[in-house]
C-alpha cells in the first residue's frame, strides 16, 4: 500500500538541472579527454625535464636540515621530534608566530603563538607544496599564554619521503576566544618545511563484543609521536545503542573508548566516528606516545567493558 | 576443389548504447535522482554531471552478459553519489556519534500534516537524511527503480531491501514530525 508520503516523494517538486545542458557537459568533457595525445617518448622527457626542474621544490627534505628541538608544553609526546619553526606574520594588529610543528603518518600538529593573545578557533587551513589541502581535526588555545594548538590529518605521500613545504592561512581569530562574537579579521600566512615521521604497523589485537557491538580492529600504528588505533563496530544499531537512557535526562554516550599507558593514564589526543554506507561504525583513536612501550585500549558499552593490550615493537 | 563460403553468424548480443544514446536515455531520470539527493541546484548538477561522465568513461566496460544496462548505470549513479557526499561533508561525517537517536515509526504524522507540508520542507527533511537513506528513497520514489533494482543499485538482497527503504521512511516521518507547525 502506497502511503501518503511515498506518494508525496513520488511527485516531490524539485529544481531538477537541465537534462540537455548536463549531456552536453558530459559529451564535452569526454571529447576534452579523448584529445590529442602526446607521443609516450616525448611525454617521458618532458616528465623528467618537469621532474629535474622542480625537485628542489618539491622535495624539500633533500635540501633541507630540519631542525629538531624541544618545546615547553605538553601537546606532544615527541618533544625531541618537533621541528621549530619561528615564522610569524602580522595583520590587522594581530602577529601570528607559527612556533613549531611535527608530521607523522598519523597526523599534524601546528604551535601558534598570538600577539596580543587571541584565540585561532577553526579557521586554519593548511597545504601543501602539491596544493593538497587537509582537514583540521581540533585545536586548542590557551587564552593565558596566547598559543593555539592545532591537530590537522597527516600529510599524504610522497610527504614522508619527500617532506613537506606546507603553507598555513588564517583568515580570522578571536581576541577572547569566544567563537560566537564577531571575529578579527586578517591575512595571515605562514610557511615551513617539515619531515614526516614514518608509521610501524603491529599486529591486530583480538576481536571483541561488547553486549551487541562487535569489535574488530583494523590497524594499529605508531610514530615516534603518535600511537593510532582504527576499528570497526558492527551489530549495534542507533535504536540499540539507546537502550537503557531513553528516560534519562541527560544520557551519557553508551559507547566510551580510552587508550591508556603503563601507569593506567589517558593519553589519548582526539577520536572520531563515522558511519559508513553499510551502516559499520569506523572508530579513530589517537595518543600521544610517551616513553612507554606498553599501552592499553580500553571500550566500555554499558556494562561491557574490553580491554587489550598494545605492545610497541 | 570446391570452396565452401559460410555466412558470417549474425550476433545475438544487445547492440552497445553510444555515450550520447545513454546521455538521451537516462539523463533525465539522473538529474531527477541527483536533485533529490542535492541541497541545491548547483551541487545536483554537478552530481548528475558526474554520475553521467563516470557512466560515459565506463562505457566500454559495460558486459551485458552481467546485467541490464539500466543496473550497471544506476551502481555507477550511487557511488558517484557516495564519493561526492564523502567529499562534500568529510568533516560533517566526522561528528557523526554513535548513539544518534533513530527515530521510531510513527502513523500519525502522514494523512494530518503532510498534506499541508511544503515541497520545499519536505526536500529539506530528505536531504537531512544519511546519505545511505537518501540514496535509497531517491532511488525508489524519485528515479521510480523497484525494490529489485534499488538493491542492486546499492548492493543489497532483496529483502533487506524493503526493510532499509522501510527504515529510511521511517526515519523520513520522524524528521518531519520534528518540524514546527
Amino acid at each position: 500500500m502506497t502511503t501518503e508520503l511515498e506518494r508525496r516523494l513520488e511527485t516531490l517538486a524539485v529544481e531538477v538541472p537541465d537534462p540537455g545542458r548536463v549531456t552536453a557537459r558530459v559529451l564535452s568533457s569526454r571529447r576534452r579527454s579523448q584529445g590529442r595525445r602526446w607521443p609516450p617518448v616525448a611525454l617521458s622527457v618532458v616528465a623528467a625535464l618537469v621532474m629535474m626542474a622542480l625537485v628542489a621544490y618539491f622535495a624539500p627534505i633533500a635540501s633541507t636540515v630540519v631542525a629538531r628541538v624541544p618545546i615547553a608544553g605538553d601537546a606532544l609526546g615527541a618533544r625531541d621530534r618537533v621541528t621549530l619553526v619561528g615564522d610569524s606574520a602580522t595583520s590587522n594588529g594581530y602577529t601570528i608566530a607559527l612556533v613549531a610543528a611535527y608530521a607523522d603518518a598519523a597526523r599534524t600538529e601546528l604551535i601558534f603563538h598570538s600577539s596580543p593573545v587571541a584565540s585561532l578557533g577553526l579557521g586554519v587551513q593548511m597545504s601543501d607544496q602539491f596544493g593538497r589541502t587537509y582537514i583540521m581535526r581540533s585545536s586548542f588555545s590557551d587564552l593565558v599564554t596566547g598559543d593555539t594548538n592545532v591537530e590537522l590529518d597527516p600529510l599524504a605521500w610522497p610527504a614522508p619521503l619527500t617532506g613537506a613545504r606546507i603553507t598555513v592561512r588564517i583568515a580570522q581569530l578571536h581576541p577572547d576566544g569566544d567563537p560566537t562574537a564577531a571575529p578579527v579579521l586578517g591575512v595571515w600566512v605562514l610557511h615551513a618545511t617539515l619531515g614526516v615521521d614514518e608509521a610501524t604497523s603491529l599486529a591486530l589485537p583480538a576481536p571483541a563484543t561488547l553486549g551487541h557491538a562487535r569489535l574488530r580492529f583494523t590497524s594499529v600504528v605508531y610514530t615516534p609521536g603518535s600511537l593510532a588505533v582504527d576499528f570497526e563496530i558492527t551489530g549495534v544499531s542507533f535504536e540499540d545503542s539507546q537502550l537503557g537512557v531513553s528516560g534519562d535526562p541527560k544520557p551519557k554516550p553508551p559507547f566510551a573508548v580510552d587508550v591508556l599507558d603503563s601507569n593506567g593514564k589517558s593519553i589519548m589526543s582526539s577520536s572520531a566516528e563515522r558511519v559508513d554506507w553499510l551502516g559499520v561504525i569506523h572508530v579513530h583513536v589517537l595518543g600521544n606516545r610517551t616513553s612507554d612501550a606498553r599501552y592499553s585500549i580500553v571500550a566500555t558499552y554499558f556494562a561491557d567493558r574490553m580491554e587489550r593490550t598494545i605492545t610497541l615493537t | 576443389m570446391v570452396a565452401t563460403l559460410t555466412a558470417a553468424e549474425p550476433t545475438t548480443a544487445p547492440p552497445r548504447l553510444t555515450a550520447e544514446e545513454l546521455c538521451r536515455v537516462y539523463a533525465t531520470d539522473v538529474c531527477r535522482f541527483a536533485a533529490m539527493m542535492a541541497s541545491n541546484a548547483a551541487d545536483a548538477e554537478d552530481l548528475a554531471q558526474d554520475a553521467l561522465l563516470r557512466a560515459v568513461r565506463s562505457l566500454h566496460r559495460f558486459d551485458p552478459s552481467r546485467g541490464s544496462m539500466a543496473a550497471w548505470l544506476w551502481r555507477i549513479v550511487a557511488n558517484a553519489s557516495k564519493d561526492a557526499a564523502g567529499r562534500r561533508q568529510r568533516l560533517r561525517d566526522l561528528s557523526v556519534r554513535i548513539g544518534l537517536l533513530t527515530p521510531h515509526e510513527s502513523e500519525t504524522v502522514e494523512e494530518a500534516a503532510l498534506s499541508r507540508l511544503p515541497d520545499a520542507d519536505l526536500h529539506a527533511a530528505l536531504i537531512a537524511l544519511p546519505l545511505r537513506d537518501r540514496t535509497l528513497i531517491s532511488l525508489r520514489y524519485g528515479v521510480g527503480l523497484d525494490v529489485r533494482e534499488v538493491g542492486n543499485a546499492v548492493g543489497l538482497g532483496g529483502e533487506s531491501t524493503s526493510r532499509a527503504i522501510r527504515r529510511a521512511l521511517a526515519r523520513l516521518r520522524s524528521r518531519l514530525e520534528e518540524l514546527p507547525r
